[in-house]
């Protein structure tokens, strides 16, 4: 008789929600084809309040590791495992008015469930074979959501490429993670960290290991200069889904590559550290630069979004407590503000859904008249894109350009500076075409169905990005404390 | 005798694999990549991966080349690409980066000395301690794996079926039988016409 690893229930409980709610809902709808919309809305958020109930209410207990030491809970864990059902639970609301949504509701929802699940086991990695599984869930589900809107081309087309160029990044990963068990014989962190640290023989083979694992990485996180997929697939995807990739899988994939160069690759702190500054420089300045040009508001968000990726990868090299801090509370901020601008362009794009238009800059001329609460949203989450007080964004770049001062990497500050710069260039572009009075048309736009939904988005996203900027304590409180876990603090 | 059938199924494995991607013919290609996967499957036996090796042939080579096969033989001729579409600088780029990763590999793992080998036993590979590090160690992973595997299903549902199919109501049902009698009538009144014009046609 096999003894099989012993399993703490309670803390995988808001995986096992997630998963559990999915299956629930696909046999649920099966029987119930007439009510399959409000079911999956129910069953969809009952299954994430859930899985937030079990999160929260573990929150500040002492780390558990289980199922034979692959799964870690700690305040991290919780922190990405909250904020990614809060993202599921806003997409669910902007989809509600969605024609696709009406037809294949439930599996939409279910997938929104499994990549939340997902992206709960990639949070709590401690070896890199848990952290494959768990990344390759997410990312699969997160392909089919990219296409799930099959009557246009262009949704096809961004699930396509991020489809194949994701299973690059995927293959690249774990190319490199089979070179550092070739070279620790270990596959967890710790052990491949212990392993290190003794110093090996095969000195080579860790740096090749460590350089595939960072490719991998950076191509999730969307640095430059494996940002390649980004624009496309940004551009493509159905809106809402765009705004959960932009906030919720930059968080996770950033969380990912925290935890596998400070808790399994600290020994090799000078392979890493030059390339990911490297990285950190070419990705501020040119996903900025490359956003300037941009006439479609989705693919300059997206290129922007870009572009913030460099700002977190300074909080990873600074790599003490504060950088870290500063890292998961810029990125928790990003997160709400990309979702909030994206359930902008969703409700823009939702009026000109007769047109056919897209949200371009020339579309979007006077705009703003006829929508003046969401364009005043759009004002707002684009000033904390660019880093202006009194918004999150602000507080967030203050953090992560200050402690990135304070140990030793001004001239990092100093870059970030200049990308915050050139991005306000293409912010107020935006912010211009929008309130263009000479296409004001005083006609008020009629409510159109599902709108709702959008604007308690807005509001909610609203109110964090700018409690966030007022009243940051709590927030960067809550931070820290998750953020402590990322063992190594200089 | 060990080296001997390492670098036949070694040169047998890196030459169809050129051949995967060289042939212009799908099918050949699939043939190819079958070769291929054969070979690994024995290069996976002389490192004492015996079920791996056999998962290989009977997952990879079986199911899912026929799969492969199907697809092609399905969808036909229209899946190949027209000699316009490449453009050399892609190849001569395509081929000059995977030169570089090849120089980096060999490099890397030239430069490297084994000291350490790890020590297995006889039992390592089997089909019957790979199951049990599935239930114990990489549980956690195994049953991720197999909620992958359902993910998939739903996929191909979404994308495999398009539209849902809608149950007609009432009104739709007779609406429909009217106009097919509709047809049919029309057809019929056209037959006779033309029997008539016939006719006609011979009277005159």
């Amino acid at each position: 008789m096999i003894q099989g690893p012993s399993v703490d229930w309670i803390a995988i409980a808001p995986e096992v929600a997630l998963i559990v709610g999915a299956f629930g809902l696909l046999l649920l709808a099966t029987f119930a084809r007439a009510y399959e919309r409000g079911l999956s809305i129910v069953v969809g958020l009952g299954a994430l309040a859930v899985s937030v109930a079990f999160s929260v209410a573990a929150w500040g207990n002492a780390p558990v590791v289980t199922m034979a030491d692959a799964f870690r809970v700690d305040d991290l864990t919780e922190l990405v495992r909250i904020t990614v059902a809060i993202m599921a639970a806003l997409v669910i609301l902007l989809s509600v008015g969605w024609a696709r949504f009406r037809e294949h509701g439930s599996e939409f929802t279910a997938l929104l469930l499994l990549v939340c699940a997902g992206m709960g086991v990639v949070a709590g990695s401690t070896s890199f074979v848990t952290l494959f599984v768990g990344l390759e869930l997410f990312s699969l589900s997160l392909y089919v959501l990219c296409a799930f809107d099959g009557k246009s081309r262009a949704s096809l087309e961004a699930g396509f490429k991020y489809l194949v160029l994701g299973t690059i990044g995927s293959i690249v990963l774990v190319y490199g993670a089979a070179f550092l068990y070739g070279a620790t014989g270990s596959f967890m962190y710790g052990g491949v960290a212990a392993s290190l640290a003794e110093g090996g023989s095969h000195d080579s083979i860790v740096t090749l290991g460590t350089a595939l694992v960072l490719i991998g990485l950076l191509f999730k996180v969307g640095a430059m200069p494996f940002h390649m997929w980004v624009p496309d697939v940004y551009e493509g995807a159905p809106t809402q889904v765009t705004g959960f990739m932009a906030g919720a899988t930059k968080l996770v994939a950033f969380v990912a590559l925290a935890r596998i160069v400070l808790e399994a690759l600290p020994a090799v702190e000078h392979l890493w550290s030059p390339v990911l500054i490297i990285a950190a420089v070419v990705t501020i300045i040119g996903g900025n630069i490359a956003a300037l040009v941009q006439t479609n508001v989705k693919r300059m968000i997206a290129w922007s979004s870009v572009g913030a990726a460099g700002y977190a990868l300074i909080g990873i090299i600074v790599n003490g407590s504060d950088g870290l801090r500063g890292l998961v509370f810029y990125l928790a901020a990003y997160a709400f503000t990309a979702m909030g601008a994206f359930a902008v362009i969703a409700v823009f794009e939702r009026d000109q859904v007769r047109e056919k238009g897209y949200a371009t800059l020339d579309g979007m001329r006077g705009w703003g008249f006829s929508r003046p609460f969401a364009a005043m949203a759009m004002v707002v989450f684009l000033l904390a894109f660019a880093g202006f007080p009194p918004t999150a964004g602000f507080i967030g770049k203050f953090v992560v350009s200050g402690t990135a001062v304070t140990h030793g990497y001004a001239y990092l500050a100093i870059i970030g500076a200049i990308g915050s710069v050139i991005g306000l260039g293409y912010y107020l572009r935006v912010i211009l075409s929008m309130y263009d009075r000479s296409r004001k048309s005083d006609v008020g736009l009629p409510a159109s169905p599902g709108l709702g939904g959008a604007t308690l988005v807005i509001l909610i996203c609203l109110a964090v990005v700018l409690l966030g900027g007022i009243v940051p304590g709590i927030l960067l409180d809550w931070s820290g404390q998750a953020s402590a876990f990322l063992a190594v603090v200089k | 005798m060990g080296i001997v059938v390492f670098f036949l199924a070694a040169a047998a494995a890196i030459a169809t694999a050129v051949a995967v991607v060289a042939q212009r013919n799908p099918f050949v290609s699939a043939l190819a990549l079958l070769g291929n996967l054969v070979s690994l499957a024995v290069l996976m036996l002389l490192l004492e991966a015996q079920f791996v090796a056999i998962a290989q042939i009977i997952v990879y080579a079986g199911a899912v080349m026929v799969m492969f096969l199907f697809v092609i033989a399905y969808v036909g001729p229209r899946g190949e690409v027209g000699p316009g579409e490449r453009k050399p600088w892609q190849v001569w780029l395509a081929i000059l980066a995977g030169t570089l990763i090849a120089i980096e590999v060999i490099v890397v793992t030239y430069g490297a000395t084994f000291e350490d080998w790890a020590e297995i036993d006889g039992n390592y590979g089997s089909p019957a301690a790979i199951g049990q590090e599935l239930v114990t160690n990489y549980l956690l992973a195994f049953e991720v794996v197999s909620v992958i595997l359902f993910m998939g299903a739903v996929a191909g549902v979404i994308f495999g079926t398009g539209g849902r199919p809608r149950r007609l109501s009432n009104d739709e049902v007779l609406a429909k039988e009217t106009e097919s009698a509709e047809l049919r009538r029309r057809e019929a009144s056209r037959a006779v016409l033309d029997a008539t014009r016939e006719s006609m046609g011979e009277g005159s």
